[in-house]
């Protein structure tokens, strides 16, 4: 679907300026041309790996008011330049030296039956430009360039049937963050926007660790039920406070495709797996607090998931595990299995 | 009024799947909530195509419908209510539920004059968990719930409440309000007193 209105401003740094610089503004004439291809590729793209889902932040009073929200509904409205600045505004007032001059574009149209808003910034860079053209090679220094990089843009893309109560949710891109999307600029999301991953960490973490204790039921396959109980007690170690998606879960232990099937095929829905999410190491820990291996002698073993190699050492010896362990004993109980 | 049904079916056509929802929704609030005391009740379901056409064809003072697109204006086609003993566990409840969900609306309703008695009650807008809606139900599913998070007095208060105004043939005199205000009263001494007893009891058991 074409886009239907496109504007751009040029946003220096504001960032606790009392007077802003000025912000240069202007429509993009719907024209083909390369600039137009760029920007339709933006506005129409699918969701990608770097995308993730966001949710606006209610006002701390509590009430159902976002102002960046409010704002790109009114833009949504009536597209418009002048409806356009106040979000550039709030960009450039959120925006310090250190994230430096960017070129905000502002698009609107509509994406099926949904009206679709695509904001999406630039960072400037500097070139060199070579002209052969005069016969010689003419040599210039350019600054304030902006080179369309799939690495370095930031973006915001919301849609909704009814712009008005909806807009709530969109999805953010943040490609300067890297691939894991582990470092999105708080910049972008929280002073820009003033939003936040569409899941809390406790909701995406739940589901991760709910996943994993399924899979580890489900698969009968002893090998598949070690590498995920394996992967699960080092999770807290290596993933607290940082940002995931479920896939990005298997692949970091390297999962054989037999357990990211089984983990996968645990979810609720399959898109889940690549749903990002901040890990939180205590609830991680609240849902499956306990790892146990039974062995075939009767023998059962239980210790706290994360340390479980720790308080029992293995030593393998042939297809049978020795397992033994050193401690005071402080309970004992009968009980059914 | 041709239009005025087209509300009610589109509804009527969505209530099933709104219905199973809440029957989802409910398990999964169960579960975050699993371990926290004191909790009466867990209950979600779907509101009624009688209550929703009701809310969905109401005027402002102005004479306009209030809901321009009521299918996403309102916002609570799918209701919660998490019922808990004393005031004290409406902000344990709230600290959980705020954790493992993202909401956008948080309001603590109580009358406008602190002098008045009436409705009291914790209300949340909250996004509806995308675990629970199946990628068939996800262009059917509404975006949001809502939860109350109430004392059993506040929820059995505002019940008796509802049931009188939603039964009356006509509106309350001014001795009926007074007894209304009256019992609002009562259930909020009650939650008050049970507060401090809570305190000294309940909250103590672990002490030495």
């Amino acid at each position: 679907m074409p886009i239907a209105n496109a504007f751009a401003y040029l946003i220096r740094p504001g960032k606790g300026l009392e007077k802003p610089p000025q912000i240069s503004s202007n429509e993009i004439p719907p024209l083909a041309g390369k600039l137009n291809q760029m920007l339709e590729g933006i506005f129409s793209g699918d969701s990608g790996p770097h995308d993730f889902e966001i949710s606006f932040t209610p006002a701390p009073d509590g009430t159902q008011h976002n102002e960046c929200r409010s704002l790109l509904v009114d833009f949504q409205n009536g597209p418009l330049l002048q409806t356009g600045l106040p979000i550039a505004r709030r960009l450039q007032s959120a925006t310090d030296n250190r994230s430096g001059i960017g070129l905000l574009f502002l698009l609107s149209g509509n994406h099926g039956l949904k009206k679709r808003v695509v904001a999406s910034r630039f960072p400037t860079d500097q070139a060199v430009l070579a002209d052969a053209s005069s016969g010689g090679l003419a040599v210039a220094f350019l600054e304030q360039v902006f080179i369309k990089r799939l690495s370095s843009y930031k973006a915001l893309r919301i849609e909704h049937e009814n712009p008005g109560s909806g807009f709530w949710k969109g999805i953010a891109t943040d490609r300067q963050a890297g691939q894991s999307g582990e470092h999105i600029s708080e910049y972008w999301l929280k002073d820009f926007l003033n939003a936040d991953f569409a899941e809390t960490p406790a909701q995406g973490t739940r589901r991760l660790a709910q996943a994993l204790k399924d899979a580890v039921k489900k698969n009968p396959s002893l090998a598949v039920k070690t590498e995920i109980a394996h992967a699960s007690s080092l999770a807290p170690a290596v993933f607290g406070g940082k940002s995931l998606t479920i896939g990005d879960f298997c692949n970091h232990f390297g999962l054989s495709t037999a357990a990211k099937e089984t983990i996968q095929k645990s979810l609720p829905k399959a898109i889940l797996f690549g749903k990002m999410f901040k890990f939180d190491q205590s609830e991680f820990k609240t849902i499956a607090p306990y790892r146990t291996v039974e062995l075939n002698t009767g023998a059962i073993l239980t210790a706290p998931s994360q340390n479980f190699e720790e308080v029992f050492h293995a030593h393998r010896i042939g297809i049978e595990v020795e397992y033994t362990t050193r401690g005071k004993i402080r309970d004992q109980r009968l009980t059914k299995k | 009024m041709t239009a005025d049904y087209v509300i009610r079916d589109e509804y009527v056509e969505r209530f099933a799947i709104l219905s199973t929802l809440a029957d989802k929704l409910q398990t999964s609030l169960k579960s975050v909530l699993e371990g926290v005391e004191r909790i009466d009740s867990v209950t979600a379901r779907a509101k009624s195509p009688d209550r929703y056409f009701q809310k969905a064809i109401k005027v402002d003072s102005t004479g306009s419908r209030k809901y321009s697109n009521p299918k996403f204006d309102i916002q609570d086609q799918i209701g919660a209510r998490i019922t808990v003993f004393y005031l004290s566990d409406v902000e344990r409840v709230r600290s959980k539920i705020v954790r493992h969900l993202r909401f956008i609306e948080e309001a603590s309703k109580a009358p406008e004059s602190d002098s008045e008695f009436g409705y009291f009650g914790l209300h949340f807008i909250i996004n509806l968990p995308d675990d629970i809606v199946t990628e068939e139900e996800e262009e059917i599913a509404p975006e949001f719930f809502e939860l109350q998070i109430k004392t059993l007095f506040q929820h059995a208060w505002s019940e008796a409440h509802h049931d009188l105004g939603y039964k009356s043939p006509r509106d309350l005199n001014a001795d009926e309000r007074r007894k209304v205000a009256f019992t609002a009263a009562q259930a909020w001494g009650a939650d008050t007193i049970f507060e401090q007893l809570s305190c000294a009891l309940v909250g103590n058991d672990n002490e030495p």
